[in-house]
């Protein structure tokens, strides 16, 4: 069966990706995902339908939406642009008409071959640097048959493919993908099972196990802890991490991503409150005391991410 | 003449002129004596805390930073590197408040040097034969110019006057230079003894390193210094040429047999960097191919990156010449010193442009094609072996667009400036518009063409002949030809291009809004450019949100290169009265400023008389799918073509460059876009003014993206508070 026509909803593709993988890589974000973590730097990504995101920053106040808009959502006054979500269907229409991208749809419906056609422009980059695609999303394994299509034409076209994966998901989706996927970029964000519930909404062993299964089966992966002061810079969950990674033989090294505030803009402007009290950069030398807590206790290399 | 008065007022080279007029002498023989008799007597300064000697002559030499002007001189008949001999108008007035006396004199002299030294349009930077200098010494060369002029003197009655005299002019010139030299150690050794400490100590290497050097061949690493700034001081502080190549060795062996002391060294070659700031120097090269095809680079190849990144300022433009077989520890090398403020050195894809500029008619032997030495900004010539009129010219191609939608009328000068080629509101196709488009380039580039060689043959016999470059430039003696006239071994011009992606944009939006979507009409258009856009505000935007050149979008980037190929070819198949081609590039420089003044809108949706685009690459700000987006969109043109240099300026935050992984990915980007045809790219790393300028013009800065750590955002969208913070960690570096 040609999976070309199969479509899911991508909310970007990131060319020059430098961070999620090994060399120059195109990520393809893809809507929906099953966990609500309290610091999610990509609020957009959480539901699965199109959501409309509005920069007021970036409004000239032209007026254009409103005489588009279908339902009134829109309205320009004195006091500026306001934006009526509540009776807003998401249709789209207003960010067709908005030069200056202040109105923006956040997810596309794409098949995997438009999705293909984009990711194969960066081929030449790709082979110089060892590069290639990285899924991630959003939680690619909610859209699980665009995801394995996706991965399938990629590795047709000799790709590297890099999987980012929160480990949700059903083990056996991820056995079915597992041939395709060269690295799995493996999230593990708090190691007390309570805690985790309560910070992602999403108990936590499943995930611990999938990912022990996984590596059980020889699929390499890149632990992802993100550290949130307060919530999880704790000793004991950076001693976690390590005591995980030993467990692991296909490992290939841990990165720990510090928190930082970028997620708070975007949650404004897709109408949602950001749920985390903490707004700073975390202090480089926290972080770096971070890393050393977790080297200290493996032999896996542990790399700010 | 009043010779006294001269003599008074410090006039040397006015003097020796002057001298040359009196006893008739034959031009240029009248230039070579102006030049002597201002060597002969200019001062000679040793300041205190500088070893590089000699200096610029005048304590009152002028920096661009106080006067906005640059004159390595305190002559009212000074030379610069591009003009030659020139009145200086403002030492002139300086020496009419200090001798007030002589006003009167001051003013009739002006007036006469002015009627009789002649100028021509274009410019011309060069590199001298620095390799000569350093390996064979001055004496030697002198002796070529000797045996040239004994053959044609036993000529007799026979011989051709102009050589002659170009000859004659040259030995005036070398006699005064041999007084220099002289002067200058006599004032070094003098210095010597009243300095004390560790300056008389550095102070001696620097006078047993000179008096050894220059005139013969240098045998240290510090002699092969002094007398490369002994040459670069010669040519009015212009571009040096190959320095890593000319002096690597003596700098590997000094400093393996321990006779050189790395941190002079490093002192000495941050005096060199600061020189070519306050003297408005300007290119230097390192890396490349070795003319027995090695890859050049070397132990000073890594210092001169190194003091790249110490010295964080304007000059000098260095350019690192990137072979295949360069190792990628110094293009990493070359990117931290990037990341450290200066955005030097600039990166050339060495391997294509050997081949280019090999592929062309210009002659250039094997060996002499990895010789490529970079003058001014970054036009692109054979380090000592070339006169390559840099920059000839510009060509405005947003120009050409606009005359071909106004069917050559021209809307800024209310004039008919060239052939009718059709009205717009006729045109019925695309093709149609590119038939008139490409007839408005070639008019233009035709009239260019006429204009400059009539200019350049009137440099064959009349104004400076540029003796010093005439000497310093490979095989001008052997032909007795002047510097000027063709006697170089290589011979072209470059020609830069203002408004690619203007152009590229403009046609686009052109072909998809009024032919393809016919979503604006032809008469539309034409209002909304002729009115800038007022009351068309609608047809700006459906201008605007036509996908833009930089974004490796096909039916822009095809569009764009049938029309910049079309362009540049036009430009090459001339040639210039010196010999050799017209060879297009496209160069950063303030030009493209004024430019813009000459353009109405343009159908890209700029305004009208605002600047136009000064890169191959996107339009500022409308590189909006990141640096891979647009390295394949810049690599669709035919850059090869454009060997004078197609400059492409790319920006990246500086947490970019903050891990080894990281550093290691942007050199493979580099190294990808070479070779997929990529010629150049100068990185810069937008610091803090850059990030408040962001602030206030969002629109310029749509590109701009905030990387922390994986995360990318726009900076343009994040909210005050946190843009500050973001521009906080760029100050701290993190």
């Amino acid at each position: 069966m040609s999976m070309k026509n199969v479509s899911g909803i991508v909310f970007d593709i990131q060319k020059f990706s430098i961070n999620d993988g090994p060399g120059i890589r195109t990520t393809v974000f893809l809507k929906g995902c099953p966990l609500d973590c309290l610091w999610c730097h990509n609020p957009e990504s959480k539901g699965k339908e199109p959501e409309i995101s509005f920069i007021s920053e970036k409004c000239i106040l032209c007026g254009y939406c409103a005489a588009t808009c279908p339902n009134k959502c829109h309205a320009i006054d004195g006091k500026g642009h306001s934006y009526d979500r509540a009776k807003c269907l998401r249709c789209g229409k207003c960010t067709m008409e908005c030069y200056s991208k202040a109105l923006e749809l956040i997810g596309k419906e794409m098949t995997v071959e438009e999705v293909m056609s984009e990711v194969l422009k960066d081929v030449p980059f790709y082979e110089t640097s060892n590069g290639g695609m990285t899924i991630s999303g959003g939680e690619p394994m909610a859209q699980f048959q665009f995801t394995k299509a996706l991965l399938e034409d990629a590795k047709k076209h000799k790709l590297h493919n890099c999987l980012e994966t929160s480990g949700y998901a059903p083990m056996e989706r991820y056995k079915e993908v597992l041939r395709n996927v060269d690295i799995f970029l493996y999230d593990f964000k708090e190691s007390d099972p309570a805690r985790h519930l309560k910070c992602t909404g999403v108990p936590q062993d499943i995930i611990v196990n999938n990912l022990v299964e996984l590596d059980s089966l020889g699929a390499k992966s890149v632990l992802r802890c993100p550290i949130i002061p307060k919530l999880n810079d704790r000793k004991n969950h950076l001693l976690e991490i390590a005591k995980l990674a030993n467990r692991l033989s296909n490992i290939i090294e841990i990165n720990i991503l510090p928190y930082h505030p970028l997620g708070k803009s975007k949650s404004s402007r897709i109408g949602k409150e950001y749920p985390l009290s903490c707004k700073e950069f975390p202090d480089e030398d926290e972080v770096r005391s971070w890393i050393e807590m977790v080297q200290n206790s493996t032999r896996v290399p542990v790399k700010k991410g | 003449m009043d010779f006294n008065i001269l003599r008074e007022l410090g006039e040397w080279a006015a003097l020796g002129f002057y001298e040359a007029v009196e006893l008739e002498l034959p031009w240029p023989v009248n230039y070579g004596r102006a030049y002597r008799r201002m060597y002969e007597n200019m001062d000679v300064r040793v300041p205190d805390g500088r070893y590089l000697i000699p200096v610029e002559p005048f304590a009152n030499s002028r920096t661009r930073e106080s006067h906005n002007i640059w004159s390595a001189a305190g002559l009212i008949l000074d030379f610069n590197h591009h003009s030659g001999l020139k009145v200086n108008q403002d030492i002139a007035d300086e020496k009419k408040s200090k001798f007030p006396r002589h006003a009167k004199f001051i003013d009739e002299l002006c007036a006469d040097l002015n009627k009789r030294l002649v100028h021509f349009g274009g410019y011309t930077h060069s590199n001298p034969d620095i390799r000569r200098v350093v390996g064979e010494g001055f004496l030697s060369m002198e002796k070529e110019l000797d045996k040239e002029l004994a053959a044609v003197k036993t000529l007799g009655g026979k011989a051709v006057p102009s050589e002659l005299n170009l000859l004659l002019a040259l030995k005036e010139y070398t006699t005064g230079i041999k007084a220099y030299y002289s002067r200058t150690l006599k004032a070094l050794i003098n210095s010597v003894e009243e300095a004390k400490g560790e300056r008389k100590k550095k102070l001696g290497i620097i006078c047993d390193s000179f008096s050894d050097c220059f005139m013969t061949k240098s045998e240290t690493f510090i002699g092969g210094f002094l007398a490369v700034n002994f040459a670069w001081m010669l040519d009015g502080c212009d571009s040096i040429g190959r320095f890593d190549q000319a002096l690597g060795p003596l700098f590997e062996k000094d400093l393996k047999s321990g006779k050189l002391d790395l941190q002079f060294a490093r002192e000495l070659l941050d005096e060199f960097w600061q020189n070519f700031e306050r003297m408005n120097g300007w290119n230097l090269q390192i890396g490349g191919w070795t003319p027995d095809g090695k890859d050049g680079c070397n132990e000073l190849t890594r210092e001169c990156i190194l003091a790249s990144g110490r010295n964080k300022q304007r000059r000098p433009n260095v350019a690192f010449r990137i072979t295949g077989s360069t190792p990628d520890s110094l293009l990493v090398e070359a990117l931290k010193s990037i990341s450290k403020g200066s955005g030097k050195p600039a990166l050339y894809n060495d391997d294509l442009y050997v081949k280019s500029l090999k592929s062309m008619a210009l002659g250039l032997t094997d060996e002499d094609s990895r010789e490529i030495g970079f003058g001014g900004c970054t036009e692109t010539m054979i380090s000592g072996l070339s006169n390559v009129g840099s920059l000839e010219g510009s060509i405005n191609l947003a120009k050409a667009m606009e005359l071909a939608i106004f069917d050559s009328f021209d809307p800024v000068r209310k004039v008919q400036a060239g052939p009718h080629t059709g009205r717009f509101e006729n045109f019925k196709t695309y093709d149609e518009f590119l038939v008139a488009l490409k007839r408005q380039i070639q008019f233009q580039t035709d009239s260019f063409i006429a204009w400059d060689h009539a200019e350049l043959r009137r440099r064959f016999t009349a104004g400076d002949p540029k003796l010093y470059r005439t000497f310093f430039t490979g095989d001008c003696v052997k032909n007795r030809k002047s510097f000027e006239a063709g006697g170089a071994r290589y011979n072209w011009a470059v020609v830069s291009y203002q408004g690619i992606a203007n152009t590229i944009d403009g046609a686009a939006a052109i072909r998809k809004t009024v032919f393809d979507d016919r979503s604006i009409s032809a008469e539309e258009l034409v209002g909304a450019l002729k009115s800038d856009f007022k009351g068309f505000e609608k047809i700006r935007r459906k201008l605007l949100s036509v996908p833009k050149f930089g974004n490796d979008d096909t039916y822009v980037d095809e569009t764009g290169k049938d029309i910049i190929s079309y362009a540049w070819n036009e430009l090459y198949s001339h040639e210039t009265p010196r010999g050799g081609r017209y060879i297009p590039s496209c160069i950063l420089f303030v030009t493209y400023l004024w430019a813009g003044r000459e353009v109405v809108a343009t159908p890209d949706g700029r305004h009208a008389f605002e600047a136009l685009v000064d890169s191959v690459g996107a339009a500022q700000g409308c590189d909006e799918k990141g640096p891979t987006a647009l390295l394949k969109s810049v690599a669709k043109l035919p850059l090869w073509l454009a060997a004078g240099t197609p400059v492409l300026n790319l920006r990246f935050q500086k947490s970019l460059f903050s891990s080894e992984e990281n550093l290691a990915k942007i050199a493979k980007l580099i190294r990808s876009f070479f070779k997929q045809g990529g010629m150049q790219i100068q990185i810069s790393v937008l610091d803090t003014k850059e990030m408040r300028n962001a602030q206030k013009t969002p629109e310029k800065y749509k590109d701009l993206i905030v990387r922390i750590g994986g995360y990318s955002e726009y900076f343009n969208v994040l909210d005050k508070e946190l843009q500050e913070t973001v521009i906080e960690r760029t100050e701290h570096g993190l």
